[in-house]
């Protein structure tokens, strides 16, 4: 399946996100109510901007190259000398802006994408580069995110996540080098795509420290398989008892066994980690197969309850960045015979403290490797007042790995969930925080399917105009779970659902104005985004719209997927857009407008600022960990 | 008469001598790759000049400057037209096509002017950017006009009078490049600066926007669009007052419109030639320096796409540009250096070639 192949490339090294944290308080959506000290960054117990006011929301890939390759045959190496793919850089574009990390909505910020990034593999020199492949990296959110992965840092410094996707549009340079690994892999893989995964993690997020903005990447590329999801393994789930992490901080993951009994376990994102960010030991790590199906978390094994398959490695220096985080086991046919349609049991991995007894089941499958996926799981789609307007996300269900066509499943909204997206601190903002996912009348699905042949299932889901219930912001955030009907929801990560966000239906005026329709919308773009403002364009200013009204209609012209769409945050409705560039079409018409370009005084100088020396800082709580503190807070009521 | 040459550009006399010998097409194909490279190698200290002036500060002066990039890189666009029309091929993203800081400009003389990267001061306009595009009959300069009178002393006007002259003399019949390599993008630049050059007219045509938008003519400071060329538009500055029609005067010109205020105090302090190992591995300004450095890599890339035949590609070039803008603002002149000899100075982006985001250039 995808990445869990026997063929893969393993590379390593560090990721930079930049994120722009002054929207990351829903709160600060509210013109109305918007200071601009909310721009600045945080001082002490003083939220404002956050801790990256001036973020770009670029995504790049920093100093990765290409570890180890895995070939068909189990074999594999780090030599070069063996196989010229060792150590070639992993990069993005070299000649296109860098890819932007995004948010679906203020009141939903765990399920980021990255939007326009292109991945390269290239052979870099000193003074010139000569470029394998490159490919374009479809956008698809991270998942199984956590925050207590690594100890002694708080915030987002201690979160991780997967991200799962998929390399298409690949160009292969005409004279690649004779490479064993690029050879299986061209052979491996189908419909012009590969599989990627990027476990991140390590994050920095102190803008006065070294390393700012960069954390560290583990990579896998491996070859796609027609027919599979991009985002997901259809696989083997384990998943943590309380349905958050295991009672050793280990978190949820997903295994692959392939057709020819190659066990691929990915730990990546699953093990915690010391404050030098290696994994903890919990002792001697096995996996294999619970021949007592029941057992749980803590439950201790012996010869009648546990088949050993094999150990796993993860306390070999750097081996979550040599091999990817990925355990794998050739299963002998004794070891087979457990794992086969007909006679599946649950694989468990097991630990085995120094000095202990025995081992006991670390982390297990779902109970009868029950699986369900969604995919694609972050939805935007903008309302209408003709009627109903259908998005649609596929379902995967299986059992131990296969396909289980007829499994029933059973899909919700959550319904309201107060709190959402708010701040901390002292000087917090006074608009109210919207309550999510209300009304409940606007979305519209089936509440069951049954699984088709396949395993597979089209959840259609109709959004109605939910009239604007949050007020100062667009639209509104649901969120809709999924499970086979026979599943607890403690075999779903938190965060683990359909997140949509339903914007409000907005008609396209026949005379757009800047007062009535375009001011709005820019103001609060403008007070989110003050990188734009400060340097590049003043879109709460008449004259510096005017002024760049090319660039903008051009910026607001392109297409979605490209890195220098605007709005960064790709949470414009469509409508919007459309009214937006009827308006600068016809910018030299608006005669308020214009009115306002002559009647504009000189620019007051703003406050000096003084450029960044170092400054107290403390310790940032983050901001996906805020927010993830405030949907906790919702759900517990 | 005035024998120090060594802050002025003058082309090396051997230069118009072999343009004036080219007798075919493919003899001018260096020329007008030296001219890409010329009108380059102006925009790092250009740029450098315009990242020193900190945000709402010395308005007024960012906007002169910056409309001189954008017009050095029309410029560029205009002689690899040129050079494509002609059946050359432009060649951008080699590590040579970046002149080293602090030096001399492509084509000039040996003791000429150095060109480096430096904040802005009054100072470094008139020494430096100034002396960049002088006309060969500056006006209002007495003493200039005689320095160019000086015989081997060529500015860069008369390089390009050099090309346009040669064209003449070889005609339509060394236009044998591909059309559809002509980069046009009426978005970024009018139809009467930016258009397709298919035969000598055109040709000259863009060569001569070149050279009213860099210098004026010898009559006229303001160019076609009643803009001042390049050198009086940098006057504007030293002068504090924006060069306007003025008929109470002889010279039917002076400095006498809106203010231009410069405030010296506010500028940023960046480092002077930047060069990525002025600043210590794994610090902010280094990931910040080497990340401005891989973007203007991209950037000469993608322009090397544009003028390989993928000629819509010039708005993914310039959004290059206003990523550059972005990570030079964001992480790069905000920096201050706590140690060592450039202590207290923040750093600034050393317009190396970087072809990865990666690891530190030679030692």
């Amino acid at each position: 399946m995808s990445y869990l192949n026997a063929v893969r490339l393993v590379f390593a090294g560090q990721f930079q996100a930049d994120p722009s944290t002054v929207n990351n308080d829903v709160r600060h959506f509210d013109n109305a109510d918007f200071l601009p000290q909310y721009q600045d960054y945080q001082q002490g117990a003083q939220a404002d901007g956050w801790w990256n006011p001036n973020g770009t929301g670029a995504f790049r890939f920093i100093d990765c190259a290409v570890c180890t390759a895995y070939y068909a045959d189990g074999t594999s190496t780090s030599s070069k000398a063996d196989d010229p793919i060792i150590g070639l850089s992993v990069l993005n574009s070299n000649d296109r802006s860098s890819g932007k990390l995004v948010d679906l909505d203020p009141q939903w910020q765990l399920a980021s994408q990255i939007w326009g990034m292109q991945v390269r593999l290239a052979d870099v020199a000193a003074q010139s580069a000569t470029t394998w492949l490159t490919s374009t990296y479809a956008e698809n959110p991270f998942r199984d995110l956590w925050f207590t992965r690594t100890a002694g840092k708080g915030g987002d410094g201690a979160a991780s996540a997967i991200f799962q996707s998929v390399l298409t549009g690949l160009d292969w340079a005409a004279n690649l080098p004779n490479s064993r690994l690029l050879t299986e892999l061209l052979a491996a893989t189908q419909d012009g795509q590969l599989s990627i995964r990027l476990v991140t993690y390590a994050y920095k997020d102190d803008y006065t420290q070294s390393g700012f903005t960069q954390g560290i990447l583990a990579g896998v590329i491996g070859p796609y398989l027609s027919g599979e999801p991009a985002s997901i393994v259809v696989g083997r789930r384990f998943a943590p008892a309380n349905g958050n992490v295991s009672f050793q901080n280990i978190n949820f993951l997903t295994g692959n066994l392939t057709p020819s009994g190659l066990l691929l376990l990915d730990l990546c994102n699953a093990l915690p980690l010391d404050s030098s960010y290696n994994p903890v030991s919990v002792g001697t790590l096995t996996a294999g197969t619970l021949l007592s199906p029941a057992l749980a978390e803590q439950a201790p094994l012996d010869s009648t309850s546990y088949q050993p398959i094999g150990t796993v490695p993860y306390l070999d220096p750097n081996w979550l960045l040599q091999a990817g985080g990925i355990a794998a086991f050739q299963l002998t046919p004794a070891q087979l015979a457990n794992q086969s349609p007909g006679s599946f049991l649950p694989l468990t991995l097991a630990s085995q403290a120094a000095g202990a007894a025995s081992p006991v089941v670390a982390i297990r499958e779902t109970a009868n490797g029950l699986f369900l996926g969604a995919e694609p799981f972050v939805l935007r789609i903008d309302s209408s007042a003709n009627g109903p307007v259908t998005a649609t996300s596929t379902l995967y269900a299986s059992a131990y790995g296969l396909p289980a066509p007829g499994a029933s499943l059973q899909i919700a909204q959550t319904g309201a969930m107060p709190g959402l997206g708010g701040g901390y601190g002292t000087h917090q903002p006074t608009a109210p925080i919207p309550v999510a996912g209300v009304p409940t009348a606007a979305l519209n699905f089936p509440a069951s399917l049954t699984a088709g042949g396949g395993g597979t299932s089209v959840l259609s889901i109709q959004g109605s105009p939910p009239d604007n219930p949050r007020g100062y912001i667009d639209g509104q955030l649901y969120n809709v779970t999924y499970q086979q009907a026979a599943q607890s929801t403690t075999e779903f990560g938190p965060f683990e659902l359909i997140a949509i966000h339903l914007r409000d239906a907005y008609p396209v005026p026949d005379v757009p104005t800047w007062t009535a329709n375009i001011q709005p919308i820019f103001a609060q773009y403008g007070n989110l985004y003050p990188i734009m403002s400060k340097f590049l364009v003043q879109l709460n200013d008449p004259v510096s719209v005017y002024e760049h009204r090319k660039l903008l209609t051009l910026a607001f012209s392109l297409d979605i997927q490209d890195p220098n769409y605007m709005p960064v945050t790709r949470d414009l409705s469509e409508a919007k857009r459309q009214t937006i560039l009827k308006w600068f079409a016809r910018i030299d018409q608006d005669v308020d407008f214009q009115r306002l370009l002559t009647a504009s005084k000189p620019r007051t100088a703003a406050p000096k600022r003084v450029a960044a020396a170092a400054a107290v800082a403390t310790a940032s709580p983050g901001g996906k960990t805020t927010f993830a503190q405030s949907l906790a807070k919702s759900r517990g009521g | 008469m005035l024998t120090t040459r060594n802050n002025v550009v003058s082309v090396r006399p051997e230069i118009i001598a072999g343009i004036r010998a080219a007798k075919t097409g493919p003899d001018l194909y260096q020329y007008l790759q030296s001219a890409i490279e010329l009108e380059h190698a102006t925009i790092p200290p250009y740029l450098t000049a315009l990242f020193s002036i900190a945000p709402n500060t010395n308005q007024a002066a960012a906007q002169i400057i910056r409309s001189v990039v954008q017009q050095e890189m029309l410029h560029m666009t205009i002689a690899a037209n040129v050079l494509n029309a002609i059946g050359g091929a432009p060649t951008m993203n080699q590590p040579g096509f970046i002149p080293t800081f602090p030096g001399p400009l492509p084509m000039s003389v040996d003791g000429g002017l150095i060109v480096g990267l430096a904040p802005l001061t009054l100072n470094l306009i008139e020494t430096v950017f100034m002396r960049i595009e002088l006309p060969e009959t500056p006006q209002n300069f007495p003493v200039r006009a005689q320095l160019v009178a000086d015989q081997g002393f060529n500015t860069i006007g008369a390089f390009y009078d050099a090309i346009i002259a040669q064209i003449r003399v070889l005609g339509n019949a060394i236009f044998t490049g591909n059309p559809a390599l002509q980069v046009v993008d009426n978005v970024w630049f009018p139809a009467d600066q930016l258009f397709p050059v298919t035969n000598a007219d055109t040709a000259i045509q863009g060569l001569t926007v070149i050279k009213t938008q860099g210098e004026g003519t010898s009559t006229d400071p303001l160019d076609s669009r009643v803009q001042p060329a390049h050198y009086y538009r940098f006057e504007e500055i030293v002068k504090g007052y924006r060069l306007v029609k003025d008929p109470s005067v002889e010279q039917g010109y002076s400095f006498s419109g809106p203010p231009v205020p410069f405030d010296p105090t506010t500028v940023i302090n960046l480092v002077s030639n930047s060069t990525i190992s002025d600043y210590e591995p794994g610090s902010l300004a280094f990931a910040g320096v080497q990340q401005a450095d891989y973007i203007y890599t991209s950037l000469l890339n993608a322009l090397q796409q544009t003028f390989s035949g993928n000629p819509g590609n010039l708005s993914t070039t310039l959004a290059l540009m206003y990523e550059l803008k972005l990570v030079v603002q964001e992480a790069v002149v905000n920096q201050q250096l706590t140690s060592g000899p450039n202590a207290g100075k923040f750093a600034a982006p050393s317009f190396q070639f970087t072809p990865t985001a990666a690891a530190a250039l030679a030692a």
